[in-house]
């Protein structure tokens, strides 16, 4: 059966392990949807509902290798505006309250598995590298349910502990791996992990 | 009480984190049995039932300090045929479909805590080292059971990051740490784990 090449995200796959509740600046550049694997600021923030913590980071979709220089929270698997309402997405320039557009809730754990689809084929003799995240442009949304268009980017796979994506299996053989689109259990890569990498950025 | 030194791999300790299949390709050097510590190998398979995926090193028993080279996936707590059919354990030079000798279900959660036993009295003060694992000629199983004999490796314990066993602890008062067959509670060394170390091999 052929792929369908549909791109949706990652998704807790199996039992979600952990979630923690983060604020998204005021203001964001790109989209924030469910689905979207979402990186730590470097900016901290205080917000109304939250207090202090740790910043999703806004400022451009979400680097390829985001080990370099921002470490991965997890997937986002909520959406709430400033008022902590549940929403579809935050879209860009969503002032909120001035100090953040919204909150989201992010399956957090470092050893959660996520569902995710990768972007093109897959040669068999990589698949124990290190892969990179795609993102559309602003990181919008799929027009038609509002969740993320993230994948799996299968060039550029490497050993390189900067990249974040690490494959555990192919979740059906009913997808060619072939072909764009088939279906990956994947997780993030510890190293680039906030609560998985023994050094912060 | 005199321990029972009759060794019986790595069974998981508690609750079991997670587990995902694996292929084990055409004609294994080894056996692979219930309790064995598996390895990926460098190269990956496409196997009948599971797609394009990681395969589990079989040409050789594993070292006692595999994360050097490979990295652990994890014990083994089911054996499959090619058809995926349960079986006892998978057999050396077994042909399977000419692809995979069979499939193996591990316990592959990073932080998955298991139950095995030591070959030689422990040493007090030296239980905080990393411990190697050690195998009988091509993992044979035990002939009454069909399950595996792997078990902890008491010389040559060390503070390397590439030997792959860390004690948790003794769980068992009755047991004498002071003679073979103690058994303890350990986990896999994180950086010679496929889900816990950042960089592949």
């Amino acid at each position: 059966m052929a792929n369908t090449d549909t791109p949706r995200g990652f998704t807790p796959f199996g039992e979600t392990l952990h979630v923690g509740y983060y604020a998204v600046p005021t203001a964001p550049t790109i989209n924030i949807c469910v689905g979207d694997i979402v990186i730590e600021d470097v900016t901290n923030i205080i917000s109304k509902k939250l207090g202090v913590g740790v910043a999703v980071y806004d400022a451009a979709v979400v680097p390829a290798t985001t080990g370099n220089d921002r470490l991965v929270l997890g997937a986002v698997v909520g959406v709430f505006d400033h008022h902590m309402n549940a929403i579809q997405y935050l879209a860009p320039g969503t002032v909120g309250d001035a100090t953040v557009a919204g909150y989201v809730a992010v399956a957090d754990d470092p050893n959660q598995q996520f569902l995710a689809q990768a972007s093109t084929a897959v040669a068999t003799a990589d698949f124990e590298l290190n892969y990179e995240i795609g993102s559309a442009t602003l990181s919008a949304p799929d027009a038609r349910t509002g969740l993320s268009t993230q994948e799996i980017t299968i060039t550029g796979a490497n050993v390189t502990d900067t990249i974040p994506i690490r494959l555990v299996r192919q979740i059906t053989t009913d997808d060619v791996a072939s072909a764009a689109g088939c279906r990956f259990v994947c997780q993030i890569n510890p190293l680039c992990h906030r609560y998985g990498a023994g050094t912060t950025i | 009480m005199a321990n029972l030194d009759a060794p019986f791999g790595f069974v998981p300790w508690e609750k079991v984190l997670r587990q995902n299949l694996y292929a084990v390709p055409t004609a294994p050097t080894i056996h692979v049995c219930v309790g064995d510590l598996v390895f990926e190998d460098t190269g990956n398979i496409v196997s009948g039932k599971l797609g394009v995926g990681i395969a589990v090193y079989d040409a050789a028993v594993p070292t006692t300090t595999l994360g050097d080279a490979l990295l652990c996936l994890g014990a083994v707590t089911a054996c499959f045929d090619e058809k995926m059919d349960p079986c006892n354990h998978i057999d050396v030079a077994e042909a399977g479909d000419g692809t995979v000798a069979g499939y193996v279900l591990v316990a592959d959660h990073p932080y998955q805590q298991f139950l095995a036993q030591a070959d030689a009295a422990i040493t007090t003060a030296n239980f905080e080292l990393n411990y190697e694992i050690t195998s009988v000629a091509l993992c044979q199983p035990d002939t009454r059971t069909g399950m595996s004999t792997m078990e902890i490796n008491v010389s040559g314990a060390n503070v390397t990051s590439t030997i792959p066993i860390r004690l948790v602890k003794q769980p068992f008062i009755t047991d004498n740490p002071a003679a073979a067959g103690c058994r303890l509670v350990c986990q896999i060394n994180p950086l010679c784990h496929r889900y816990g170390a950042g960089t592949t091999i």
